[in-house]
């Protein structure tokens, strides 16, 4: 099976070699988790080797983005064109004159095409909830299923981003805890759990899980996620 | 540092800045890789005579240097003939990697036979494997200036690469042996020259960039026979297109090389889209051998050979057209070239060739044709009510309309249906009925079909050419005045919301319906109210109101395309509001 790694140092270990090519991956957490500069990493660390990769934005607009990936370190000049941004956070604020814009199709409509035109290998989605509140999902789980079913008939490696209420996880039994709101997270072949955990008095811990990964054996444990240039997933993390 | 020294140093660099351009450049893997190859044993031989000149290495095995020498040479040959011959060398590659084979064993004997770099061009086999490497470059280059049009100018940039290599080569070397000088040790001061000149004619022949590529190795197989060329000889490329749509249906690996890509519909074969340069035909050339060499058994559909003409003048890309004939023979594929706006003397010449030759006919005349078999005249009539209701020009029907126009029919029998009751409605319908068949069964065939069969255009016409019009045939769709009348009044009073919601979805998909819809929102109107002037005003604002769409793509191509579906909107919408004034 090929695998596309994450170039994101032990997490690569943690899910033996990297995301099987083709699966659909739900990064799910918190508001602060740092989902998207995560799916970022992985998309810019794939353009600078020449894989080229597609961020569907539609919450923040294109120079938002940058602003925060490029205050990161991941100058998207490097790619070489490699990396693309589709800014459909801008978009939503000019298309005007009706309330019921086609998202869902636009969102089809755009990769799809640009699957023709760029060929990309990777595609984030973010977010997923977005995505829902914006297309007016009539009925969530069947047009959740169909629209993941569809992602999964371009072929790409697709991350999807979810959004998670910051009371739910801290503190939450892993066990029992729902990583996304409509079931998709059966419908998906990997998750990505991400949280915020309080460390002594007054710090906090972001932390990785890996909860979920068709045909990859992979260690189920969370890790501290350390953004240090770089992300890094420290092992053995109890 | 000695003037020698710096000079080859200089030769380094150029070279090693060339081997990386290429690399970073091309879109030929395997072209890069024997590029880089020839051109690092170049660079090699280079640093070994610097290292060794200014003692930062010790003495060098001469043997060493001598293999190196030996395969640079073998490997500009193999350069040579993979830039001229590229499009065949895909199955002819392991032959003329032969040329590597003595060069280990040469390398071997080398400490017998007492050969060095600086003995390599004196009359022995060491010299002879030379002459024969750089000969055979240089008689292939010769032949390709002198023999084709398509070629020339590249073969003339190889010729002087190789010649700048000879005169700094064995020339060089025999001078500085008549004058008891020191030889640079197997080390060619010009190959940054030679390499220059390779890697131009690389590049400009580089292939298109090709969309939605298949996956490698043998696909299936579809209708058009394989391991032949077939110009399909039609005023629009509509059968061409269509072939490759039903090929790669099929299963068979698929490119159409065209001017524009293809509308938003995806069709599932790869496309390469024809930039303008006069390098174009050879550009053509590698893009359809390189695809056909990597997808066995696979199909390409050359539709604008007439642009290639504009491009690269004719002689070149007729040399194309027979060039990938062999490339298709070769290879068990097929290519098809579409004769589409072609010159009379161009289609001659490319008839001259023998191709197989498919005549295909002008879709639109046959449907008026299978109308005329049922409604007599008043077929012109219901075709044209169509395409005025869909803001259509008649060159642009294709099979693909015929399910919408029959459905467009039964629309105009159904507005009949309190009119025309009894035996008479009972007859229009079996007319209709009939009608519809015939379409339906000409819409279903391929141009296989369509090519080797009889057009219902010739059937009706055969009659005619009896210059006898029967009562029948006089009477013909006579009394159907009615449905003529109610398909006027349908593609008149079918509402401007609808004709418009077609050019929107046909361009955006599923989302063009609902972004007419804003479009009507922000003009305060319902779909039932949309008049002639908001549509123009729709029409006019398209490029504005719509250019968003574009804006928020940051891939240029993607950009294009985009702005390419917007403007074609604003085309179609001024056309319907030019049918409805």
């Amino acid at each position: 099976m090929k695998r596309l790694p994450t170039n994101v140092d032990g997490l690569d270990e943690v899910l033996g070699g990297g995301v099987p090519e083709g699966n659909i991956v739900l990064v799910s957490g918190a508001p602060g988790t740092m989902k998207t500069s995560l799916t970022y990493h992985v998309l810019h660390a794939h353009a600078l080797e020449g894989v080229r990769g597609l961020y569907v934005s539609l919450e923040q607009n294109r120079a938002s983005l940058l602003d925060h990936t490029e205050g990161l370190g991941y100058r998207l000049d490097d790619t070489g064109g490699k990396l693309s941004i589709l800014d459909l956070g801008t978009l939503r604020k000019k298309l005007t004159g009706s309330a019921e814009q086609p998202w869902m199709d636009l969102f089809k409509l755009y990769t799809q095409g640009i699957r023709k035109s760029f060929d990309y290998r990777v595609l984030v989605l973010d977010s997923l909830d977005a995505l829902e509140i914006l297309a007016k999902f009539r009925e969530p789980r069947r047009e959740m299923f169909s629209l993941i079913r569809w992602i999964r008939d371009l072929g790409c490696t697709t991350f999807l981003l979810g959004e998670l209420p910051a009371d739910r996880i801290i503190g939450a039994d892993p066990r029992r805890a729902a990583y996304a709101k409509h079931k998709e997270d059966y419908l998906v072949d990997g998750i990505v759990h991400l949280r915020l955990v309080r460390q002594g008095e007054f710090g906090m811990q972001r932390q990785l899980r890996v909860v979920k990964m068709r045909g990859t054996r992979h260690d189920t444990g969370y890790h501290a996620l350390v953004f240090d240039n770089g992300f890094r997933v420290t092992r053995g993390f109890a | 540092m000695n003037l020698s020294s710096v000079a080859v140093l200089a030769g380094i660099v150029v070279d090693a800045w060339l081997i990386a351009f290429v690399g970073l450049r091309g879109r030929r893997p395997w072209l890069q890789a024997t590029y880089a190859a020839c051109a690092l044993s170049y660079l090699v031989l280079g640093a070994a005579y610097v290292g060794t000149n200014e003692h930062v290495l010790g003495s060098l095995d001469g043997t060493a240097v001598l293999g190196v020498m030996l395969l640079a040479n073998a490997l500009t040959a193999i350069l040579v003939l993979s830039l001229i011959h590229g499009e065949t060398l895909t199955r002819q590659r392991s032959i003329a990697f032969l040329l590597l084979v003595p060069v280990p064993g040469l390398t071997a004997l080398a400490p017998v036979a007492r050969w060095t770099p600086a003995t390599a061009y004196d009359g022995n086999a060491v010299g002879g494997f030379l002459v024969v490497c750089i000969g055979i470059a240089l008689a292939e280059s010769i032949y390709a200036r002198t023999t084709s049009r398509l070629l020339g100018t590249q073969a003339f940039r190889l010729i002087l690469g190789i010649v700048s290599l000879i005169i700094a080569g064995p020339v060089y070397s025999y001078e500085v042996d008549l004058l008891q000088g020191t030889t640079l040790a197997g080390a060619n001061i010009a190959s940054p020259i030679a390499l220059a000149c390779f890697a131009l004619v690389a590049l400009q022949a580089d292939p298109f960039r090709i969309t939605s590529r298949p996956a490698r190795g043998r696909t299936g197989f579809g209708r058009i026979p394989s391991g032949e060329a077939i110009a399909f000889e039609e005023t629009r490329p509509k059968y061409a297109v269509g072939a490759a749509r039903a090929e790669s249906a099929d299963g068979r690996a698929t490119l159409v090389i065209g001017r524009t890509p293809p509308a938003s519909t995806p069709s599932g074969a790869a496309h390469a889209t024809i930039t303008p340069s006069r390098n174009a035909a050879a550009q053509a050339l590698t893009t359809a051998s390189e695809f056909l060499g990597s997808t066995r058994g696979g199909l390409v559909v050359l539709e604008g050979l007439a642009d290639l003409a504009v491009l690269s003048e004719w002689a070149p890309t007729l040399e194309v057209a027979v060039r990938l004939r062999h490339v298709a023979r070769s290879t068990g594929s097929t290519v098809i070239v579409s004769t589409s706006r072609l010159t009379d003397s161009e289609r001659r010449a490319l008839r001259d060739l023998q191709f197989s030759w498919w005549t295909l006919p002008d879709p639109a005349q046959e449907i008026e044709a299978i109308l005329a078999q049922s409604f007599g005249g008043g077929g012109a009539r219901l075709l044209a009510a169509f395409c005025r209701s869909r803001g259509l020009q008649r060159e642009d029907l294709t099979p693909d309309h015929v399910p919408t126009f029959i459905a467009f029919l039964q629309g105009a029998f159904a507005e009949l249906s309190g009119v025309v009751a009894g035996i008479a409605g009972h007859s229009l319908r079996t007319q209709l009925e009939a009608a519809a068949s015939v379409l339906r069964a000409f819409a279903d065939q391929g141009a296989v079909e369509v090519a080797h069969g009889k057009w219902p255009s010739h059937t009706s016409s055969q009659t005619e050419t009896e210059l006898l019009v029967t009562a029948a045939e006089y009477w013909k769709g006579k009394e159907m005045e009615e449905l003529f009348a109610a398909a006027d009044q349908l593609s008149e009073r079918e509402p401007l919301f609808e004709k418009a919601k077609a050019v929107f979805v046909e361009q955006l998909g599923d989302a063009g319906d609902s972004l007419l819809r804003a479009q009507l929102a922000r003009l305060g109107k319902r779909p039932e109210d949309l008049t002639r002037a908001d549509l123009a005003r729709i029409a006019d604002r398209a490029s504005i109101d719509l250019g968003s769409l574009s804006d928020v793509v940051d891939i240029p191509e993607e950009k294009d395309r985009i702005r390419k579906q917007i403007e074609s909107i604003r085309q179609r919408l001024e056309l319907i509001v030019e049918a409805n004034r």
